[in-house]
C-alpha cells in the first residue's frame, strides 16, 4: 500500500515537475503590439503579397524614461514599427518574428488602422478576419480609417504621448467634448455589421501637417465597401441625427455677433408613417439642452424673448447642419447609418421584413424616404455672468 | 445530540483515571506512618533532602501529639507559615495545657474547629498528594498520631504581574493579560464571568512535571458531549511534562497535517470569557499565558475581540478587511508571478508596459524573483522576533528598507515585486491568529510554485484543494467551515459581518448549548 503510493508520489511528480512552465514567457520578453496598420502593398512589395500588415511595438523602458519619446530609433524612443508584405495577415504577422527579438504578443492591441485605399477596394472583412480568429485578440480593439496610407500614421510623434496609439486611441475617446468625432467602434460591433451585411460608419483619421486629426467618419456600405468620407460638419450633424451628441459646441450668429452653444444633451425621438412602404415617411423629433457658452454681444438674457429667440437660431443652425448631413448619405451614398433601419425592424416588423433586401440594395428605398427633422432647443443655464462688454 | 462528535473513539490509549501517570515516588507510596519523626524522614528520604526544603517540629510537651511542618522555602510562604501555622499551634498547645493524654484525631478535631486560621486546607493520605503539593508550594502539617495529612495552601513565588498581552494587542478592549500563574489566570477569568456555574476541572499533567491544568466551562452552556469529549482527551494525554499549552494542543488536535490551527490560543481573559459563553471549553496550563479554546472554526481564526467592542458597522468592516487581508496574504505574489508569466493580457495595458519596463534587466524569472523576497522577508520576521526589542526595530527598518531598496538598484529584482511583498507582508499581520497567518504563510510558498507552474489555473487549483482540505478538517467534532459547511443560516450573522447585538440574541447554533438565549430572559438563576 505504502509502496504504491510512493509510486504514484513519483509519477506524479514526474508528470508536474517535468512538463512544468511550457508556456511560461515572462513578461519582459514578449513584444506587446499596440497599433496595427494594414495598407495595400506598393508595387516593390506586391510579389511577396497585396497587403502589407504594421505594427506598432512598445518600447516599455522607453516609456519609463522622463524624456522619452524622441525619435523613432534614438535610445530612449516608446515604440518601433514594423512592416511585412504577405497575401495573408498571418504570414504577414508571423513574418514579424523574424524582424524583432521579442515576437509579437496582440493581447494588449488597441487600434486597428485601416488605410482609405484598402477599404475602398472592399477587402476589409478579408483582413479582419485574423483578427477575429486569433486566440490572442480582444473585441474591444478599435477600428479607425486613415485619409492616406496607414503605416505613415504610425510613425508620427505626438506632442504629449509617448504612443502615436495611445494618442489615437485618447483622442477617439473626445467624442464627449466634440461633436465632430464619430464615437469609436469596435472590432466585435464591425463583425456584427459585416455579418448583417448592413452599412456601417467608422471614426477617420488624417495627417495634417505634423499633426494627426482624429475628425470625420467614413461610410461603409452593405458590401464593406467604403462609400465616402463626411467632413467634420457633416459628422456632427450625423452625431446629432443618430442622438449620439450629447457633447459638443455650435456656433451660431445672432444680429451678426457670433456666439456659441454648448451641447449638453439630446434626445432622439423617430416616428414612422409605413403606409407606403415604398416611401416611408420618418420623423426625427430632437431635444436638445444646453448652455450658452459664449456671447461677443452684450444680449438681455434674463429675457424670455431674448432667449426664445436664440433657441431658435440654434434650431434653424441645427436644421442647416443636419439637412447637409441628410442630403450627403441618403441622396449622394444611400447609406442608412442614421439607425433608421433599425428602428423599423423593432417597431414595424412585418413592413421591415418585406422591404429589408431593397432597403440600402435593389429598389434603394431609403434614399426614396422622406426624412424630415423637428428641432426642439432649449436653453438652460446661461453662465455665470449676465454681461461681460 | 451533535452527530458529528465523537469519529475517532476507539483509536485513543486506554483511559487513566487520573490522569497522571504514577511516577517513581509512587514506589514508595503508602499509608501514613504514624509517628511524626518518621513520616518526615520518609518525605526527606524521598526528596533526598534538599537545602531549600524546610522541616519544622513544634511539640506541644506531655501527652500532647507532636507536629510537623515541611515546606519548601522558596516557594512557600515562609512568613505566614510562621505567623499563622506555627502561632495557632502555639496557642492550641498553650490551652490545652498540661492535661490529660490526647490523641492525634482529638488534637486535628481541636485545630480545626478553633485554632487553625489558614486560609485553605484540605487533608490527604496519599504520599503522592503531599510530594505534589509540598513542591507545588504547600506546606504539609503532620500531627502524630493521626493518619491523614493536611496540606495547607501557602504558594508564593515572584512571577510576572498582570500585563497587557504582547501578542494580541487591541487599540479598544481591556488591558489585562495572562500570565504565568494559574491562579492569576483564573482570578482574571472569575472576575469576567462571575457565573455560579461557571466550572473548574483541575487536572495534573505530565508525569514529571505535574503541571495544573484547568477545564474551564459553564455547566449549563456547554454540550455535555462536547465537555465530556475534552476531558477524555485531556485524559489520554500521557507526556512527562507539557512546558506550553501548545504541547497539550498538539496532543489533542484532531488532525496533526493540517496547515491550519485546530485549537485557538489567547492570551487575553476577555476572548477567553466570550468563547466560555458561547459554549466553547477552555483549557489553562500552569506556566503560560495562552489559554486553548475549544472547538475552533475557520471563521473564528479571523475574528477579534474588537469586532464586538467595536459598533457593528465598523467592526463588520473591518472584519471584511481582515478577509481580504486573508485572500491577499495568500494570493498576492502567486496572482503576480502568473499574470506576469503567463497572462500579460489580463493586466491593463499601461501597468503591463510599467512592470516590462521594470522588470527590463531583471535576471531571474518572476517566481525566482518572488522566492527571494519572500525568503528575504521571512528571514527578516524570523530575526526580528529573535533580536532583543531595541534591535530588533533597527533590523526591520535595516532589512526592509535598506534591503528592498538595494536589491531594487542592483537590478535583482523589480520594484513592483518589493511593492507586492510588502503589501502581502503587511495583510499577513492583519490577521489575528498568530498561527493561522503562520499557516496562510505556508500555503502561499505553495500557490507561488503551482503558479510558476500553471498561471491561474494553478492557482485556482491550489485554492480549491485548499477548501476540499479545510471541509473535510474537524475540530473536537466541529467542522472547520462550519457555519458555512454544515450550514447554520442563523449563524451567519457572526460570521463575514457582525450584526448588531440586538440580532445577536441567540448563542451560536453550531455549539448546540443547553441553553441557547444571551438576551431577553432577564432572570436567570442558577
Amino acid at each position: 500500500m505504502r509502496r504504491a503510493c510512493r509510486g504514484w508520489l513519483i509519477v506524479l511528480s514526474l508528470a508536474v515537475f517535468t512538463t512544468g512552465c511550457w508556456d511560461r514567457v515572462e513578461i519582459e520578453e514578449r513584444g506587446f503590439v499596440v497599433g496595427a496598420g494594414i495598407d495595400l502593398s506598393h508595387e516593390e512589395e506586391a510579389e511577396k503579397g497585396q497587403f502589407t500588415l504594421t505594427f506598432q511595438f512598445v518600447i516599455p523602458a522607453g516609456l519609463q524614461s522622463k524624456d522619452g519619446g524622441g525619435k523613432n530609433g534614438s535610445t530612449n524612443a516608446a515604440f518601433f514599427n514594423l512592416s511585412s508584405s504577405a497575401s495573408t495577415m498571418f504570414a504577414a504577422a508571423r513574418n514579424m518574428s523574424y524582424m524583432t527579438s521579442r515576437s509579437p504578443y496582440l493581447q494588449h492591441l488597441r487600434i486597428i488602422l485601416i488605410s482609405q485605399d484598402l477599404a475602398a477596394s472592399g477587402e476589409l472583412a478579408t483582413t479582419l478576419d485574423l483578427f477575429l480568429r486569433d486566440h490572442e485578440m480582444r473585441r474591444a480593439t478599435k477600428i479607425m480609417v486613415t485619409e492616406g496610407e496607414a503605416r505613415n500614421l504610425l510613425d508620427m510623434h505626438p506632442k504629449n504621448e509617448k504612443l502615436p496609439v495611445m494618442y489615437f486611441e485618447s483622442a477617439s475617446l473626445n467624442p464627449t467634448k466634440s461633436s465632430r468625432i464619430y464615437p469609436p467602434t469596435n472590432i466585435g460591433d464591425v463583425q456584427a455589421y459585416i455579418l448583417s451585411k448592413s452599412s456601417f460608419v467608422l471614426p477617420k483619421m488624417r495627417k495634417r501637417n505634423e499633426e494627426v486629426v482624429v475628425s470625420g467618419a467614413a461610410l461603409f456600405d452593405g458590401s464593406q465597401k467604403l462609400k465616402g468620407f463626411l467632413n467634420d460638419d457633416e459628422t456632427s450633424g450625423l452625431n446629432i441625427l443618430r442622438g449620439t451628441a450629447q457633447d459638443g459646441v455650435l456656433e451660431f450668429r445672432l444680429n451678426g455677433h457670433f456666439m456659441a452653444y454648448e451641447i449638453k444633451g439630446l434626445r432622439r425621438t423617430i416616428q414612422a408613417d409605413v403606409s407606403n412602404p415604398e416611401r416611408i415617411r420618418f420623423n426625427l423629433q430632437l431635444d436638445m439642452e444646453g448652455n450658452i457658452g459664449e456671447t461677443q454681444e452684450p444680449i438681455e438674457l434674463l429675457d424670455p424673448g431674448q432667449l426664445a429667440e436664440i433657441e431658435e437660431r440654434i434650431a434653424k443652425q441645427l436644421i442647416q447642419l443636419t439637412s447637409r448631413t441628410l442630403q450627403k448619405v441618403q441622396q449622394e451614398y444611400g447609406v442608412d447609418v442614421l439607425g433608421l433601419k433599425e428602428f423599423l425592424a423593432r417597431n414595424h416588423h412585418g413592413v421591415w421584413e418585406s422591404i429589408k433586401d431593397d432597403w440600402e440594395q435593389g429598389d434603394q428605398l431609403f434614399t426614396r424616404s422622406e426624412i424630415s427633422v423637428d428641432v426642439r432647443t432649449k436653453v438652460r443655464i446661461v453662465g455665470s455672468t449676465l454681461e461681460t462688454n | 445530540m451533535p452527530r458529528f462528535l465523537f469519529r475517532n473513539h476507539n483509536k485513543r490509549s486506554p483511559l487513566r483515571k487520573d490522569g497522571v501517570k504514577q511516577g517513581e515516588a509512587s514506589s514508595s507510596s503508602g499509608d501514613i506512618p504514624g509517628s511524626v519523626h518518621e513520616a518526615v524522614a520518609n518525605i526527606v528520604r524521598i526528596l533526598d533532602a534538599p537545602d531549600d526544603l524546610v522541616t519544622r517540629f513544634v511539640s506541644g510537651g506531655d501527652g500532647i501529639p507532636s507536629c510537623a511542618i515541611v515546606c519548601i522555602a522558596g516557594l512557600s510562604d515562609l512568613n505566614m507559615i510562621n505567623e499563622q501555622i506555627v502561632s495557632s499551634l502555639q496557642q492550641a498547645f498553650s490551652a490545652i495545657g498540661h492535661t490529660e493524654k490526647m490523641s492525634g484525631q482529638e488534637l486535628y478535631g481541636l485545630l480545626n474547629k478553633q485554632f487553625l486560621s489558614v486560609q485553605k486546607y484540605k487533608t490527604t493520605r496519599s504520599l503522592d498528594d503531599i510530594l505534589v503539593s509540598v513542591l507545588s508550594g504547600d506546606a504539609a502539617l503532620f500531627i502524630d498520631g493521626l493518619d491523614q495529612v493536611l496540606l495547607i495552601g501557602s504558594k508564593k513565588w515572584t512571577g510576572r504581574s498582570v500585563e497587557e498581552p504582547q501578542t494580541e494587542a487591541l487599540v479598544r478592549g481591556p488591558r489585562e493579560g495572562f500570565n504565568e500563574s494559574i491562579e492569576t489566570n483564573l482570578i482574571l477569568l472569575r472576575r469576567a464571568i462571575r457565573d455560579p456555574k461557571l466550572r473548574f476541572d483541575t487536572y495534573r499533567v505530565g508525569a514529571r512535571g505535574k503541571k495544573e491544568l484547568v477545564i474551564a466551562y459553564i455547566e449549563n452552556i456547554v454540550h455535555p458531549d462536547l465537555l465530556q469529549e475534552v476531558k477524555r482527551r485531556v485524559e489520554t494525554i500521557d507526556i512527562d511534562d507539557a512546558p506550553e499549552s501548545g504541547t497539550i494542543e498538539q496532543l489533542i488536535q484532531d488532525s496533526f497535517l493540517s496547515p491550519f490551527p485546530l485549537i485557538l490560543h489567547t492570551e487575553r481573559p476577555d476572548k477567553v470569557a466570550s468563547a466560555i459563553l458561547q459554549g466553547k471549553v477552555v483549557i489553562l496550563l500552569d506556566g503560560t499565558p495562552f489559554a486553548l479554546i475549544m472547538p475552533t472554526t475557520f471563521v473564528s481564526l479571523v475574528q477579534s475581540p474588537e469586532d464586538y467592542y467595536e459598533r457593528w458597522l465598523i467592526g463588520s468592516l473591518i472584519r471584511i478587511l481582515r478577509y481580504i487581508a486573508v485572500f491577499i496574504s495568500l494570493t498576492f505574489p502567486s496572482l503576480y508571478i502568473a499574470l506576469v508569466s503567463f497572462h500579460q493580457g489580463m493586466i491593463p495595458s499601461k501597468l503591463a508596459f510599467s512592470i516590462a519596463a521594470a522588470r527590463e534587466g531583471v535576471p531571474f524569472p518572476a517566481v525566482v524573483e518572488a522566492f527571494l523576497m519572500e525568503l528575504t522577508l521571512e528571514l527578516l520576521r524570523e530575526a526580528g522576533v529573535r533580536l532583543p526589542k531595541p534591535i530588533g526595530q533597527t533590523i526591520g527598518i535595516v532589512g526592509g528598507l535598506v534591503i528592498g531598496e538595494a536589491a531594487v538598484q542592483a537590478g535583482i529584482v523589480s520594484p513592483i515585486m518589493v511593492i507586492v511583498v510588502a503589501v502581502t507582508a503587511v495583510s499577513s499581520f492583519a490577521i489575528p491568529s498568530y498561527s493561522a497567518g503562520i499557516a496562510f504563510r505556508i500555503l502561499r510558498f505553495i500557490t507561488m510554485i503551482t503558479a510558476s507552474m500553471f498561471g491561474l489555473y494553478g492557482i485556482i487549483l491550489t485554492l480549491i484543494m485548499i477548501c476540499i482540505h479545510l471541509s473535510r478538517l474537524q475540530s473536537f467534532g466541529v467542522p472547520y467551515l462550519t457555519p458555512l459547511s454544515p450550514g447554520f443560516s442563523r449563524d451567519w450573522r457572526d460570521m463575514v459581518i457582525r450584526a448588531p447585538y440586538t440580532m445577536l440574541t441567540k448563542r451560536p447554533q453550531f455549539m448546540q448549548t443547553k441553553d441557547d438565549s444571551r438576551m431577553g430572559n432577564r432572570r436567570r438563576g442558577p
